[in-house]
């Protein structure tokens, strides 16, 4: 067994768990402000490319649309497509709270009904180093509609 | 075991399997030895109208020595109520095994008619051997020795036949798993 495989799990080094990215990923305002983040030298890449879906920092554009195009990331999309998975859950499945878990799935299903209906807008959101042109543009073309979803998200 | 998430969620762990399972991120949903398994996949009751008494209820409830009463009662009866539902799904879910399996069994040998027969021809086999052993005791010593030679061609003649039905079922063992992975 090397060190690498040990250290990777260690919980000092933990990542986002699934559960908080699929909660980014849940309105608008979230993914904006992860996407138009403030110039951070700490950051990578100064906090300007930010794949939500792996919570990851990259240098450059090109290296964040690479990353776009590669296994990892599509296979974190798959996964994030699912119902994560909470303690909620565990709770139910011992017996405990299911109300409460049942509650939490007919919200999901809510949701990915919702999502299904602006699908592109979202995902061209999520792939854009720069979202503010997209809401520029999108105010530009069709205003109205604009007005809708924020409202649609609001609520 | 608790781990405590740096948004401040709690993640607790019945043994130090689940929280390196956890720590590996794995999906408990995806593990086939885990409770939340086991109901995701229709394999336990999941819903129903006796689980969700129990819960988690944020409201404290003023003390009453009757609501306890009736609560205590309640628990028993609501459990034997539960335990009944689950064996009634248990027993659904394993309605048809049996002519499942017959059918499974009845195909396997109708495709290979040499089972059939393979007993025949072990018990054959075996006593061929035996005859030719006691021939070779009769050669060799006398009268008395002949006499426990007979006893030993008994003990023979059992043990290769309790041999050949072990046989069978290994044979019929091994093409069932065949069968299987055909299927």
């Amino acid at each position: 067994m090397g060190r690498y495989s040990v250290k990777r799990y260690k919980t000092k080094r933990r990542t986002r768990d699934l559960d908080l990215i699929y909660n980014d990923l849940g309105s608008k305002e979230s993914i904006l402000k992860l996407k138009d983040q403030p110039i951070d030298e700490n950051k990578i890449g100064l906090g300007q490319y930010y794949c939500i879906h792996c919570a990851k920092y990259f240098e450059t554009a090109k290296a964040i649309a690479d990353h776009y195009k590669g296994k990892p990331h599509k296979r974190r999309v798959k996964e994030i497509n699912e119902r994560p998975y909470t303690p909620l859950e565990a709770q139910a499945a011992a017996g405990n709270n299911l109300e409460r878990f049942l509650q939490s799935v007919e919200k999901h299903k809510a949701r990915k009904a919702e999502e299904e209906i602006h699908k592109e807008e979202i995902e061209s959101l999520v792939k854009t180093d720069h979202p503010k042109l997209i809401g520029l543009e999108a105010e530009a073309a069709k205003p109205e509609e604009h007005i809708d979803e924020n409202e649609v998200v609001m609520e | 075991m608790m781990f405590v998430r740096n948004d401040a969620k709690e993640f607790r762990f019945c043994r130090s399997k689940c929280h390196k399972a956890f720590k590996q991120r794995r999906n408990p949903r995806k593990l086939r030895w885990t409770k939340a398994f086991r109901k995701a996949a229709g394999k336990e009751l999941a819903v129903d109208s006796t689980l969700t008494f129990s819960a988690r209820r944020n409201v404290p409830v003023r003390y009453n020595r009757d609501l306890v009463k009736t609560t205590l009662m309640a628990m028993a009866r609501v459990e034997e109520i539960r335990r009944k539902r689950e064996r009634a799904f248990y027993k659904n879910r394993m309605k048809g095994n049996k002519e499942k399996q017959f059918e499974l069994d009845k195909k396997l040998v109708e495709s290979n008619p040499e089972l059939l027969r393979m007993r025949e021809v072990e018990i054959a086999k075996q006593l061929a051997k035996a005859e030719a052993k006691a021939a070779r005791m009769e050669q060799d010593g006398d009268e008395e020795d002949e006499e426990m030679s007979d006893d030993e061609e008994m003990d023979i003649e059992s043990e290769s036949e309790s041999e050949a039905e072990q046989k069978k079922e290994k044979i019929l063992l091994k093409n069932k798993r065949r069968a299987k992975r055909v299927l």
